[in-house]
């Protein structure tokens, strides 16, 4: 993106009220706060709706970002913020499944870039499903500091600044966060191999 | 090593943030600890797993919905620019929330109030609001369309007949009264003379007026909080434009008598608000072989005629003049330094200008 007095003099246009500089200003973030909200809801049209709201709030409130952290993270915070809040708006509300629609949760697209052949497709598409199901099961907290670290790939300090939480809290924040995500993981495996042995069984009693 | 301890340092291994002696440290616990090993696989296999995760393309048009959302929004950002005194002869009439509303605008069609109408229609407005920090927060949101637009005669009707006489009470606190004073600058065909006479709006608070007051402006007392939470909006004080209404929750108005406009729609006690539009900067590159000494003779250019002036990018002077003064803050820009570019339309004068250094 542009360079930093650039993206200064971006800012404070759009602090004017000047949309089209704004517009300049976030369109090479559109792609993360997408992505990030998308993790967030598992669910491309929230992802959109989401992602959307949070950068009409930053527009509204650009005026006052005051330049003390960076631009990025600021807009990272408040796509973070807004879909905590709307998760926790729906929960209680509604029970949300996870789509496993492939148009809806996008992994028709990944897989056919990254799968070698048919049999690994299949496996690294349940592996991932296997762990997106998993952050969805996550607190709102968890699953945001997942996401950033792990899914977008942020720094600790990123991380820190984005949650507003010093660098200490995200290493114990992600090594809790990670120890859940895990222990979900293998639960649900441990399930899924007492399924299958039961229908062995089930199966051998038929024959 | 507990191995509570452990699992931190295992997540701070996989991200590779342990130092040499609290990787042994780690290394130590594992070996004796089968339960933190296999904690350690598992992790590690799940993080890199999700490494693996790749980001999904932005659905198609999303950047121009995006930006259509914004301009229906018509919210503009408020930020108070100037913070030296340039407008501080009107601090009494700060009382008045409002100020003053600039509605009807000639053919050009460049209008306050329809924001939405069309990119460049999008109102930039800025205020100058000097004497309370916390009314930096403000933002201006107009609720109301496309009202905004009169014809010509009625423009000029305007510029001619319209002048409400707000009687601000000189006692009336400039600081708690919550009111910024607003610069007009218009850019777009908005009459000059209008302008003009707000600018020069002294404290008793002379304001000329437009007549197509269908966009009364209010005030109303939300305050819309720091967005860098994103989450929790505080209120803050916006400016709302409802559209031909009388604002009934406009108590902290000036006691004002607005004359009578042509179009009349305000009601009685409608003070129009004192609002202002900010125009898009002229940017103007220069190269200067001497950047301090024409940094000094901007500035002081600018002190004289009371304009405002901010450093704070590197590189750039960020300067705001009376219009009326942007041909002679062009001369001793001329004088000082070699004009490299200069975006502005030939005769035009601005009033808020970007000067880069090359």
């Amino acid at each position: 993106m542009a360079d930093s007095n650039e993206i200064t003099l971006l800012i404070k246009e759009a602090q004017k009220g000047n949309t089209e500089s704004f517009g300049k200003l976030v369109m090479s973030y559109e792609k993360f706060i997408y992505n990030t909200a998308f993790r967030m809801f598992s669910n491309q049209e929230d992802a959109k709706d989401i992602a959307q709201e949070a950068l009409i709030k930053a527009y509204k409130n650009i005026d006052k970002f005051d330049f003390n952290s960076s631009f990025s993270t600021w807009l990272y915070r408040i796509t973070v913020n807004t879909c905590i809040d709307e998760l926790r708006r729906r929960k209680g509300k509604e029970t949300y499944s996870t789509d496993s629609d492939d148009e809806e949760t996008g992994l028709s697209i990944q897989i056919a870039d990254t799968a070698g052949s048919a049999e690994e497709a299949i496996m690294e598409k349940e592996t991932v499903l296997e762990v997106r199901n998993a952050i969805n099961m996550l607190a709102e907290e968890h699953k945001a500091v997942i996401i950033l670290r792990d899914i977008q790939d942020l720094s600790y300090e990123e991380v820190a600044e984005t949650l507003d939480i010093n660098i200490g809290t995200v290493k114990s924040r992600l090594a809790r966060a990670r120890k859940k995500l895990k222990d979900i993981i293998v639960a649900q495996r441990e399930q899924n191999e007492n399924i299958y042995r039961q229908n062995i069984r089930k199966g051998g009693e038929r024959l | 090593m507990t191995c509570l301890e452990a699992l931190e340092y295992i997540s701070r291994d996989i991200d590779g943030d342990l130092n040499e002696f609290e990787k042994e440290e780690l290394q130590k616990h594992i070996e004796s600890c089968p339960s933190c090993k296999k904690e350690y696989e598992e992790m590690k296999s799940i993080v890199d797993s999700m490494k693996n995760e790749e980001m999904l393309d932005l659905p198609s048009g999303f950047h121009d919905e995006l930006m259509d959302k914004i301009n229906e929004s018509k919210v503009v950002p408020l930020k108070s620019v100037n913070k030296k005194p340039y407008y501080k002869k009107y601090t009494a009439i700060a009382a008045a929330i409002a100020v003053f509303a600039v509605v009807g605008i000639t053919s050009g069609g460049f209008n306050l109030v329809g924001v939405g109408s069309s990119a460049s229609g999008t109102a930039s407005i800025e205020r100058d609001i000097e004497t309370n920090d916390s009314l930096a927060d403000n933002s201006i949101e107009i609720t109301e369309g496309e009202k905004a637009e009169a014809t010509e005669e009625e423009s000029k009707a305007v510029t001619g007949t319209a002048k409400a006489a707000i009687d601000v009470p000189e006692t009336s606190s400039a600081t708690d009264a919550a009111a910024g004073n607003s610069v007009v600058s218009n850019d777009a065909p908005v009459s000059s003379e209008v302008t003009a006479k707000n600018t020069e709006t002294d404290v008793t608070g002379k304001a000329a007026t437009t007549s197509d007051v269908q966009s009364g402006a209010v005030v109303t007392g939300s305050e819309e909080q720091s967005g860098s939470t994103g989450s929790s909006q505080k209120t803050g004080d916006s400016v709302k434009m409802p559209q031909s209404e009388a604002p009934s929750d406009n108590s902290a108005l000036v006691d004002g008598r607005s004359a009578d406009t042509a179009e009349g729609n305000t009601g009685n006690n409608v003070a129009m608000p004192f609002m202002v539009m900010a125009e898009m900067p002229v940017t103007i590159t220069v190269s200067a072989t001497d950047k301090g000494a024409f940094t000094e003779a901007v500035k002081e250019y600018v002190s004289s005629v009371e304009g405002n002036i901010d450093e704070s990018v590197e590189n750039v002077l960020s300067v705001t003049v009376p219009k009326d003064n942007y041909e002679e803050l062009k001369n001793i820009i001329k004088e000082n330094s070699e004009i490299v570019s200069d975006e502005g339309e030939d005769g035009k004068a601005y009033s808020s200008v970007i000067i880069k250094f090359q």
